[in-house]
């Protein structure tokens, strides 16, 4: 964040404008912490600043560097695994990826707000609005496809399916737009709780081109008085845009019509983008129909995905064999150097290097000891 | 040809992705985030589904391609619709009486 300007001073604004002296502050996903010192400028009495990655520990050391140190609580771990001694005024985060649909965001904002957050507090951001657009985009679309047209004189049309199912950072101009961009979903923080969101959104084109897909981008509103965009007609910002590419290539004349489904689904870590796309002429005739997923844009391993069956009778394999060792290893009674000695000697022909042992048992023990 | 007494059509649910690799098929449901596996007759139902939601004329596009019985046909069709239906990758619309 603290490379965009833009950003940077937005958020900047919004926590002077809502910290008050004695106000209790969290700040999730805290980073290096800047968010948690600007609330401590502003009048915090206390911050409560989580991070899961290890970064906190530099946090923690410019808090020092900056006498707050005994205003600041840094909380390593995930916020929705973390319990607070009191409710908070205000909850600050900027979880985001270019969307607001992104890993845990939306379901870490949704329980915070739940568990911390006191009667009349507030959130920063207040709502994301999502825009979309239908864009001409020749450029962004022939980096990513063009490589899989052309074949080389090879029919790479299992490949060019992958590059049109991925969605593409762009950093795009308002010049690109082939109708006026329509607005997708408003995402109040206030009240948020399905991760999931879709939008049903229709467009006349304004402008004769030939069109290459979907632009997605967010406005943040942080407070009543403070947003900011991502959007082509803003100051390019790190994050940029998402494009979503169409099968292939369609021309469009002025007032044919434009239909957009767009859904996004939390699957584990991540989401799921789908676009489904029509386009009907004037003529009502239908010029193009596409339905598109990230589904389709990674290469499949279909051994790999039985492994996962529920029917599947899994058996270790030699490399979870020697994990299985280990972590029956780790009774809190042994060291990881004398695990490390029972594990080559287990496994002669895998650890030639009494090195590569040890590595491997500190490796499996930073992740599962307590 | 006996009509199938299945008073249901039968719609792909809207939170499935599919896709086809070389005749089998994978099913993702992104709601449970589970996976499903097809061989190649199911994957060819399974595409059959996509424009038909009468499993009569489903039963009778098979009986064309595939060389089986009807009575066999008819019952691995319903099999694996019951399964689809079980693990909530398909749904029924009940069809009003004529």
């Amino acid at each position: 964040m603290l490379t965009d300007r833009v950003r940077f001073h937005a958020f900047t604004e919004a926590l002077r404008r809502t910290v008050k002296p004695g106000s209790v502050v969290l700040d999730i996903g805290t980073g290096p912490g800047i968010m948690a010192l600007l609330a401590c400028r502003f009048g915090a009495r206390k911050v409560y600043a989580i991070e899961s990655e290890a970064v906190i520990h530099v946090a923690r050391e410019i808090a020092a560097s900056n006498g707050l140190s005994g205003k600041i609580e840094f909380i390593e771990g995930l916020s929705t695994r973390v319990s607070l001694p009191e409710r908070v005024d205000v909850i600050v985060s900027d979880l985001n990826g270019i969307l607001p649909w992104y890993q845990q965001h939306l379901p870490s904002i949704a329980d915070a707000r739940r568990r911390f957050l006191a009667p009349g507090g507030t959130m920063i951001p207040k709502k994301e609005i999502v825009w979309l657009g239908v864009v001409e985009a020749s450029q962004a679309y022939a980096a990513h496809v063009e490589p899989w047209e052309t074949g080389h004189g090879f029919d790479m049309r299992a490949a060019r399916d992958l590059a049109t199912n991925s969605a593409q950072k762009v950093h795009l101009q308002p010049e690109a737009m082939l109708a006026a961009p329509q607005c997708g979903m408003v995402l109040d923080m206030n009240v948020v709780e399905d991760p999931n969101s879709s939008a049903d959104v229709n467009f006349v084109v304004t402008r004769p081109g030939l069109g290459h897909g979907v632009l997605v981008w967010s406005d943040y509103v942080l407070t009543d008085e403070v947003s900011f965009s991502n959007g082509p007609a803003r100051p390019k910002s790190i994050y940029g845009q998402i494009f979503l590419p169409w099968t292939r290539p369609v021309e469009l004349e002025s007032g044919d019509a434009v239909n957009i489904k767009l859904r996004c689904n939390l699957l584990g870590g991540d989401y799921v983008f789908r676009w489904s796309t029509e386009a009907v002429g004037r003529k009502t005739d239908v010029t193009a129909r596409f339905e598109q997923s990230e589904f389709h844009s990674f290469p499949i391993s279909p051994p790999f995905l039985r492994k996962g069956a529920e029917t599947y009778l899994p058996r270790c394999n030699g490399e979870g064999s020697i994990d299985r060792f280990i972590l029956a290893s780790m009774d809190g009674e042994a060291a990881v150097r004398e695990i490390a000695l029972r594990l080559s000697e287990r496994f002669p022909d895998h650890f030639k290097a009494p090195s590569d042992a040890l590595d491997r048992v500190a490796r499996i023990s930073r992740v599962y000891s307590e | 040809m006996n009509k199938l007494s299945f008073p249901t059509r039968v719609k792909p649910s809207d939170d499935v992705v599919w896709r086809d690799l070389q005749g089998e098929s994978i099913l993702l449901d992104l709601k449970s985030g589970v996976y499903f596996g097809l061989d190649p007759v199911g994957t060819r139902i399974w595409t059959l589904l996509q424009d038909h939601t009468d499993l009569q004329a489903v039963l009778e596009q098979l009986l064309r391609e595939y060389e089986v019985s009807e009575e066999t046909c008819a019952r691995d069709l319903l099999e694996l619709i019951a399964v689809l239906q079980e693990k909530g990758l398909v749904r029924m619309e009940s069809v009003a009486p004529a």
